[in-house]
């Protein structure tokens, strides 16, 4: 070890620990990173053991900060770890070089060894070729034996079988005592096979009587599975069989099949019977309960019969649920068919409730039965269209009621029945026929919400909802019929079937008056006291959308039938005056006026024209109301100037005599005009007995007034209209309510003529008066 | 048109028709009045003369035109303190009369709520008028009187450029009452006349003299007599699109054919045919579409004929058809007017039923036109005193009209205006062709307005 004294010791041995230390301790490289600089500043006595270690800056350092004592300690220890250093480097070396000798010998050794191996490898090999071939020959001389062994044990086993099926007629017949036909439908099927293999030939004899066996066996399991006796599992079990036995199970399933549903058309029989005898109950009432309770356990009790028939159906043919279901959804449209039926033959909501509760415990038992078949939502559903059709079907009877009512009064006009008051009895039957039926309706249908039956409760908000739509399309519908009545309303598209037999002409004009009168009624009493009745039961439907609104809108009905009654009264006028317009007519065009003779006595046609409003007041009398003002009422009048304005001309009027001169007296009523104001002749009818009537006078005179600007006349022609007009004036004040439009009317008319007149002189006023007084003593005999 | 007593006074009123009665009145009252006196500040607001005259006796007050031409004013006067006077065209007119010195001031005052229209009286009662359709300069109106002892007058009136006035272009006298009376679509001189004396019923054309300007009350020229009827004329037709020679009469009993040529003044009857004894014709109505059309009303229905055969084609059976229209803006629609207060729209090729209905008036709806220019216009005037405008949705198809009836709370008012502010009956009225938002109505009382529709109708 050249260990030297003085730096190039130090030198080495400062290598000599960095080497170690880059050895033993990873964290030194960091450390020697620091710069120089920076540690020379601040290095201290302890930095002697740091890699950037200086030994000049170190010794320096030593020596400005110890005092000699110190530094010869310093010295003393410092050649102290010197030499220990140098001792621990010394042992390091030496160990280092003692592994190294050992490792040469170690390879020295392996060297040797490896030389005898590949011999002893051969040896080895050539051992493991002859134990081969031994075992081989072991092998090739065994192999006769085992061959013949094997072929022994196959005859075997085919003897064992043969001997089995020469068994198997015995074996069956025996499985047959002890009905044991699982066993035997086992071995059959096991033969099976072989007969099919070998049947023509070896076991011909064997395969025929197993065959026989076998039939039998069929017969006795399809026996079983047809017999209500048996157990259901049992049957089951034997169809289960029959179907191992490749027996065509489908026929039998259809015939099983077939026989339900032969089931199902007895029953519906049966079924109709009890509707029958239910429909009997509303006329035979106390012979009819027995009928009904001894049909209706007649008909539970094939109900009953039925599900079993089912339930035992549907365990014993599997996957056949779909056909069931066809078949159970069957039995409950025919039941509701039938229900159909009598909805049609106009039953009471009783009747079908009851109907709907038979029908719901059938279903609720054949629901037991057939879970899967959603029968109750079918039922549902099917009841749905029940009740629906029930309500439409109540208020078309209803609809109908109503038109019997009034081709009733056609039928007695025809007939010319003698009946004091012919349409006031009609108005009044129409009227009963609309309140009292559809309270009965109503009532009907409330019927069918207060029943508890679960089906009845889910169709509540259903039946309030259509008993609220069935009125709205109710009253349309009457809307339409009375359209229909009156000859209004234009044909084709209308279904005329409901009133065949009414010539829409050919109206008379009472019935427009009474349709007239009814709308009216319909709108003010029928329309509140319906709507109420239903806002107080059937509201709160909400199965509508709040967009659409309620189903029933009162408002707008009322609103048709305003409009209704005030277009079939004018209508009625219109007819009415038409007919006066003819007579009006008649009697201006047929005489020349221009050559007229004088006058004798009043024209008849004054007659038939009073006879027209005769005919009119005393149709208004029995159907209209009595107007709350009995003295001179306009509705349109154009402010109370005017009326006081007429009523003072009228008293002035009444004050003077008839004896005034005439000729004054136009020059009074030419004067009066000047002073007049326009005078409000057709003003708004109303629904009053005085109305219609004022109206219908009112324009009849108008008429009359323009009959007679058409005309020319001459002297005696205004003579003679002159005396017709004085004779109207005095009997058409008991006529007419609103005097001063008759009279200014009437004076118009008497104006017209003198226009039209070539030589109008008047009358003398005594002759006048001669002649008037003649015709009203005449009138009055 | 107001009267009342009040304290200071009372309202008078005096209605332009009424100038019988003012006659009258005259010749009662006259030797009773305190005081008469010519009106001087009148002059203003019409042109002629007027004298009041006020008695002691009741009535306190009447007037009365001195000249007997009392055209253009009317009115209705408040005596004391001042006078109302409603003019024809609408304006209210107050005037002021000062008792110191007789004399009236006058002051213009929009009416309230009254009538539209431009006024124009007659001098007496009337029952026709008709467009000029040739004069295509102005939009002109003749109309001629009804009156059975004085002496008739054809007015040809022309609304002012302005159109606020009506003015009388021409005055004519006629010899006969008229109770029908039609332009000819061609010529704006010429024109054709119904009229009677008592039992004599005749027709002619005329012809307005040249210069009728220059004189008061110049003749009519006389270009041809329909003198070929045997009972009482109903109307003349004229073919309403164009020039065409021809001209139909209708009597009660038969249609006439005449060939008119207005130069050479000759009408020759071309071919005549009888209605039947039984029917009783009443009017028609030429169809503007096809040359050889005519629509004929009688008692119990309309009657379609073709000029060529002179035979019927096709029948409306429908009671009581008063006045018959084409529509000009569609072919086979045709519009007539009941009796009894009914307006029915026909397709002439469905003349079972009606394609629509109109309610009419509430008395007799006499007559209905068709505008000639906006489809679906119809004005009807009636014996109610008032004139209708309709609009009829144009409902080709008969689903749209089932649609139509079976919702009446949706149904769509037809009624678009009624004008009533007439005095008397309506028998007739004309639309203007060349202004066709224009009608001219004539009341009974001779009192022809002339109102736009403008302010009616949505699209217009």
């Amino acid at each position: 070890m050249g260990v030297e004294d003085g730096e190039p010791l130090d030198e080495k041995t400062k290598r000599m620990r960095d080497l170690l230390s880059s050895f033993y301790s990873p964290d030194l490289p960091s450390a020697s990173l620091r710069s120089n600089a920076s540690f020379s500043r601040f290095a201290t006595l302890d930095t002697i053991n740091a890699t950037s270690f200086d030994a000049n800056h170190y010794m320096n350092l030593l020596v400005q900060k110890a005092n000699l004592e110190e530094l010869l300690k310093k010295h003393v220890e410092m050649a102290s770890e010197i030499k220990n250093l140098d001792t621990d480097l010394q042992m390091l070396v030496y160990e280092n070089y003692n592994k190294f000798i050992s490792a040469t010998d170690a390879i020295k050794r392996m060297k040797n060894n490896i030389n005898g191996m590949e011999a002893k490898m051969e040896q080895l090999t050539e051992k493991m070729m002859s134990v081969q071939s031994r075992s081989d020959g072991v092998n090739t001389s065994l192999l006769a034996k085992r061959e013949h062994v094997e072929k022994l044990h196959c005859t075997r086993n085919l003897l064992r079988k043969v001997q089995f099926i020469y068994d198997l007629p015995t074996r069956l017949e025996k499985c047959i005592k002890s009905e044991a036909y699982a066993d035997a439908v086992k071995f059959y099927t096991g033969a099976m096979p072989i007969f099919k293999a070998y049947g023509n030939s070896s076991f011909q004899d064997c395969k025929r009587a197993s065959e026989e066996a076998v039939g039998i066996i069929v017969k006795n399991l399809q026996g079983k599975v047809f017999s209500d006796s048996e157990s259901i599992k049992a049957r089951a079990e034997a169809v289960m069989l029959l179907n191992q036995l490749n027996f065509p199970v489908e026929t039998l399933k259809l015939k099983l099949f077939e026989k339900l549903e032969q089931f199902l058309l007895d029953l519906h029989l049966e079924y109709k019977d009890l509707k029958d005898a239910s429909a009997d109950v509303i006329e035979l009432p106390s012979q009819g309960n027995v009928n009904v309770s001894a049909s209706a356990a007649a008909h539970e009790a094939s109900i009953h019969e039925f599900a079993e028939a089912l339930h035992a159906y549907r365990v014993i043919f599997l996957h056949s649920e779909p056909q069931l279901f066809k078949l159970a959804q069957d039995l409950v449209m025919k039941e509701f068919e039938a229900a159909h039926q009598q909805i049609k033959k106009q039953l009471c909501s009783a009747d079908l409730l009851a109907i709907i509760r038979v029908i719901w415990t059938d279903v609720l038992l054949l629901d037991e039965v057939l879970p899967g078949a959603a029968l109750p939502d079918f039922t549902l559903q099917a009841a749905l269209i029940a009740v629906k059709d029930y309500i439409t079907c109540a208020l078309s009877h209803l609809l109908l009621d109503i038109s019997d009512a009034f081709s009733k009064i056609q039928v007695m006009q025809k007939e010319g029945t003698e009946e004091v008051h012919p349409l006031q009895t009609a108005f009044e039957a129409s009227k009963k026929a609309v309140i009292q039926g559809s309270m009965d309706v109503l009532l009907d249908f409330h019927h069918l919400l207060n029943e508890n039956s679960e089906l009845l409760l889910k169709l509540r908000v259903f039946t309030m909802e259509w008993v609220q739509e069935g009125f709205q399309d109710f009253f349309r519908k009457v809307h339409d019929y009375f359209l229909l009545l009156c000859g209004k309303s234009n044909s084709a598209s209308q279904d005329r079937n409901m009133i065949e037999g009414v010539p829409g002409d050919k109206v008379p004009a009472g019935l427009v008056l009474v349709v007239a009168q009814l709308c009216h009624f319909i709108e003010n009493s029928a329309i509140p006291r319906i709507t109420e009745e239903i806002a107080s039961s059937f509201s709160g439907g909400g199965i509508r959308g709040f967009e659409y609104g309620p189903a029933f809108v009162p408002a707008e009905i009322c609103c048709t039938f305003r409009a209704d009654g005030q277009m079939f009264l004018h209508l009625y006028l219109k007819m009415r005056t038409q007919r006066i317009a003819v007579i009006l007519k008649k009697r201006f065009t047929t005489p020349n006026w221009v050559k007229h003779k004088e006058p004798r006595e009043v024209h008849m046609f004054v007659d038939l024209l009073l006879q027209e409003f005769e005919a009119i007041g005393a149709e208004a009398k029995q159907i209209l109301p009595q107007g709350l003002h009995h003295k001179h009422h306009r509705t349109d009048s154009n402010g109370s100037a005017t009326s006081s304005r007429s009523s003072t001309l009228r008293d002035s009027r009444m004050s003077r005599s008839n004896t005034q001169k005439a000729r004054s007296q136009l020059l009074e009523a030419h004067l009066a005009k000047l002073f007049k104001q326009k005078m409000e002749i057709f003003t708004k009818t109303e629904n009053t007995q005085e109305s219609v009537i004022t109206t219908i006078v009112k324009l009849s005179l108008k008429s009359l007034q323009e009959l007679v600007r058409l005309q020319t006349f001459n002297r005696s022609g205004f003579q003679q209209i002159q005396l017709d007009i004085q004779f109207l004036k005095s009997t058409l004040k008991d006529i007419a309510e609103d005097e001063a439009a008759v009279d200014f009317l009437l004076d118009e008319v008497i104006e017209a003529t003198t226009e039209r007149c070539l030589d109008p002189v008047p009358l003398e006023p005594p002759i006048l008066d001669r002649l008037v007084n003649a015709k009203l003593t005449k009138t009055s005999e | 048109m107001y009267r009342d007593f009040t304290p200071a006074g009372f309202w008078l009123c005096l209605k332009e028709s009424k100038r019988q009665p003012l006659m009258n009145m005259k010749m009662n009252f006259v030797t009773e009045s305190v005081l008469v006196r010519p009106l001087r500040g009148i002059n203003e607001i019409c042109s002629s003369a007027l004298f009041v005259a006020v008695g002691s006796t009741p009535p306190h007050l009447t007037l009365f035109d001195g000249l007997g031409l009392l055209e253009r004013f009317l009115c209705s006067l408040y005596v004391v303190p001042c006078w109302v006077a409603i003019g024809a065209s609408g304006i209210k007119k107050l005037l002021t009369f000062s008792e110191s010195d007789h004399t009236f001031s006058c002051r213009c005052s929009a009416m309230q709520g009254g009538s539209t229209g431009v006024g124009y009286g007659l001098k007496y009662q009337a029952r026709c008028i008709s467009d000029v359709k040739a004069d295509t300069d102005h939009t002109s109106f003749l109309t001629g009187t009804l009156s059975l002892k004085e002496e008739n007058e054809v007015h040809l009136i022309r609304l002012s450029s302005g159109g606020t006035e009506l003015i009388c272009e021409g005055l004519f006298s006629h010899p006969n009452e008229i109770w029908d009376l039609a332009s000819c679509p061609f010529d704006q001189r010429i024109f054709s006349t119904v009229f009677s004396s008592g039992e004599s019923y005749g027709a002619a054309i005329w012809q307005i003299p040249e210069l009728y300007g220059q004189l008061n009350s110049p003749q009519l020229e006389r270009i041809a007599s329909l003198d070929a009827h045997s009972s009482k004329i109903k109307c003349v037709l004229w073919w309403p699109t164009g020039r065409h020679d021809k001209l139909v009469s209708i009597d009660e009993q038969n249609l006439f054919l005449w060939s008119i040529d207005t130069s050479k003044k000759t009408a020759q009857v071309q071919s005549q045919q009888s209605a039947g004894m039984l029917h009783y014709l009443s009017g028609g109505a030429w169809d503007a579409h096809d040359v050889n059309a005519v629509a004929l009303t009688c008692e119990s229905s309309v009657q379609l004929w073709d000029l060529r055969t002179m035979k019927t084609t096709n029948s409306i059976q429908h009671a009581h058809v008063r006045n018959v229209d084409y529509d000009t803006k569609n072919k086979y629609m045709l519009v007539t007017a009941e009796d009894e207060s009914g307006i029915h729209i026909w397709d002439l090729r469905k003349p079972k039923f009606p394609v629509s209905e109109l309610p009419g008036h509430s008395h007799w709806t006499w007559t209905v036109k068709c505008n000639p220019e906006y489809e679906g216009l119809i004005l009807s005037a009636g014996t109610d005193s008032a004139v209708n405008l309709w609009l009829v949705p144009p409902s080709s198809d008969d689903s749209a009209l089932d649609s139509l009836l079976e919702s009446p709370t949706r149904r769509v008012d037809p009624l678009l205006h009624s004008y009533t502010d007439y005095e008397d009956s309506v028998y007739d009225l004309a639309w203007s062709s060349r202004e066709p938002w224009i009608f001219a109505s004539l009341s009974y009382d001779g009192r022809v307005v002339v109102e736009s529709i403008k302010p009616h109708h949505p699209k217009k």
